[in-house]
């Protein structure tokens, strides 16, 4: 695991964003967070624009939590940005919605997300679900990340 | 009096059409000879034995003329006999005595023959005309009462325009006597005939010598007629049928068929409206659902969260009631996100499109006795008396109902009890009953009505649910065409039945 790379967290409810950095907190994972509230945000992020410029404290992420609805710019208009940027393809993408739509999840899937993870609203729940990210994301082989994309 | 056989036979070899009877016409030859002999004798004290024959001609040619070739020959015959009697010497004999007066007879026999001959066939070119003036007439007299008798109006004008026939119709049309028509003009008699399409349609036939065949609109009478106009040597035949009546059922028909696709095409748009009106609505249920699980359940995600980290990070600085109040918290929240939810469950359940295919009921029940975490947790004894029978159904309905029923089933048990459940399956004609049995705390009378309505709780207050449970149930058995039941009695168990299709 590298412990230096951030996980960008696209989230725009403030308190998901700190629940979801507390539950991944607790089964493991010791990365800094960057939360982005809108889509366009985390594009900026990745592409080191505006403020993000400062890539030695705005590091290329390791991995991307993403949920569908928020302001400016959606889960979905990220993924398809992503899907047409192949270069900043090559970060993981986990979808994390409320959402059980069946046409949410394949329209996921289609633009690309790795996974696609209903947030339960136990805390629990979560917590349980994301240590099996975790335990999962450690056996995996961890692609090399450009410094911006 | 009975004519002789052979007078007939010889009577119809020259005659086809007798009008005078046989006999009748026998006596009168032999009643001209008498007359001619009775004048021949009161002239003989004048004449002597001169001129014997004179009278005799007469005769014969009065016979043949009057009973034909017979009567002639019979004239001839006597007046020979009588003439060599009475006046060829030897008197009061038959006997000829000289070349002279051979000469005289048979002169006088060849002229009456010839006579006879003649009267004959004069009267057969005279019958014949006659016959063939019959027929004509006959047959103008069935065509004319044929035209007269039909309801369609037949004229016939010459190349001036003149009017040579018409029939009643024609007459009554023309409004006069049909006497006074006939030979006019037929613009004369019909004026506004020569204004338009009639005049040209007609001058075409007569032009082009070929039939022609038009519909004509009069206005002033508000009738049409078929007319057909047929090219007769130099005249024209005018046949004109009254088609009013067909084409007013026409117009009509038009005007109906017309209302038909009127109405059918607002049918469609009404159709079409609805069906959109439709399909908007379930748009919008579909944002509604995705509002509520998404928007509505984001503050529940909070409330329960943080109330559980204030409990874990402030642990030390709460007392027992701040602790229970936290608690009481999180599990309004936990009770509002499972209403939401199955609220949720409820409305996909009414309108989610199914299919309905055969289910392995026996490996569903299974898989959801050993997947549901709520069923494991409870460590109830649940006895499935295998192989339970498939049905026609839908897998995702199918699981709602037999997971509700389950979680139902061990639920609502005494405290501290180990709750028991059995399920079984029976065939019932073509459709399959599926029970669950348990031993809980079952529903007192006074519940049982309400039992599969929403938000009906026969327990509040002691045991968790939301209410929805078993109206999903019942929505979903409906869904797939079966039917819901159950028996119960206060403190002694419930049963479910659940009845759908064979497969």
């Amino acid at each position: 695991m590298n412990e230096e790379l951030p996980i960008l967290i696209a989230e725009d409810d403030e308190n998901d964003a700190l629940i979801l950095q507390r539950a991944l907190r607790k089964v493991g994972f010791n990365n800094p967070f960057h939360i982005s509230p809108t889509g366009t945000d985390a594009i900026r992020y990745l592409q080191g624009e505006g403020p993000y410029a400062d890539r030695e404290r705005y590091r290329f992420p390791r991995i991307l939590f993403t949920d569908l609805k928020m302001p400016e710019m959606d889960g979905f208009e990220l993924l398809h940005w992503l899907r047409s940027n192949p270069q900043c393809s090559i970060i993981p993408t986990l979808v994390l919605s409320a959402s059980q739509l069946d046409s949410d999840i394949t329209r996921a899937y289609k633009l690309g997300a790795n996974s696609y993870l209903v947030k339960p609203s136990d805390f629990d729940q979560l917590v349980s679900i994301l240590r099996l990210v975790f335990d999962y994301w450690q056996m995996c082989q961890k692609p090399k990340v450009p410094s911006k994309c | 009096m009975r004519t002789p056989d052979f007078l007939n036979r010889l009577d119809a070899l020259s005659v086809g059409t007798s009008q005078r009877p046989l006999a009748q016409r026998i006596w009168v030859a032999i009643a001209m000879v008498a007359v001619a002999t009775t004048i021949r004798c009161a002239l003989n004290p004048l004449l002597g034995n001169s001129f014997p024959w004179l009278l005799f001609y007469p005769t014969v040619l009065l016979s043949a003329w009057y009973g034909r070739l017979l009567a002639g020959l019979i004239a001839t015959l006597l007046s020979i006999a009588i003439t060599l009697f009475l006046w060829i010497e030897p008197i009061y004999s038959f006997r000829i005595q000289s070349v002279a007066e051979w000469v005289s007879v048979l002169t006088f026999a060849a002229m009456s023959l010839l006579i006879s001959v003649l009267a004959e066939s004069s009267h057969r070119a005279t019958a014949a005309e006659q016959a063939q003036r019959r027929e004509r007439e006959a047959e103008r007299r069935f065509f004319e009462s044929a035209l007269a008798s039909i309801t369609d109006a037949v004229m016939v004008v010459n190349k001036d325009w003149r009017c040579i026939y018409m029939n009643d119709v024609a007459a009554t049309m023309g409004r006069k006597p049909r006497q006074e028509m006939m030979g006019q003009i037929l613009w004369d008699i019909f004026p506004f005939l020569r204004e338009d399409e009639f005049y040209r349609q007609v001058s075409r036939s007569r032009e082009e010598r070929i039939p022609v065949r038009f519909e004509y609109y009069h206005a002033p009478f508000d009738t049409w007629t078929e007319v057909r106009a047929y090219p007769m040597g130099e005249s024209t035949a005018i046949y004109g049928m009254d088609i009013s009546e067909r084409k007013k059922i026409e117009a009509d028909l038009r005007v109906t068929q017309q209302k038909l696709a009127e109405h059918a095409s607002s049918l469609e748009r009404l159709v079409a409206e609805r069906t959109q009106k439709l399909q908007d609505t379930v748009a919008e249920l579909e944002r509604f659902s995705y509002t509520i699980s998404h928007d509505l359940r984001a503050p529940l995600r909070a409330l329960e969260s943080f109330s559980r980290f204030v409990a874990e990070d402030y642990h030390d600085k709460l007392d027992a009631q701040g602790h229970d109040y936290l608690e009481r918290i999180r599990g309004a929240a936990r009770r509002m996100d499972a209403l939401i939810n199955d609220v949720l469950i409820f409305s996909q359940t009414s309108r989610s499109e199914i299919q309905l295919r055969p289910i392995e009921l026996d490996r569903l029940t299974h898989d959801i006795v050993s997947q549901y975490s709520s069923l494991r947790e409870s460590a109830a004894h649940i006895e499935i008396q295998s192989p339970l029978r498939p049905v026609l159904g839908n897998e995702t309905l199918l699981t709602q109902i037999i997971s509700n029923l389950l979680s139902n089933a061990v639920k609502f048990v005494k405290p501290g009890q180990t709750p028991a459940v059995k399920i079984w399956t029976e065939t019932r004609d073509s459709n399959v009953l599926l029970f669950v049995r348990d031993h809980g705390i079952g529903v007192s009378l006074k519940h049982q009505g309400k039992m599969f309505g929403m938000f009906e709780r026969a327990n509040e207050g002691v045991y968790e649910g939301t209410g929805i449970g078993l109206a999903i149930v019942k929505r979903a058995v409906e869904r797939m065409n079966g039917t819901v039941s159950f028996e119960s009695a206060s403190g002694e168990g419930s049963t479910f039945r659940v009845e759908l299709p064979q497969p």
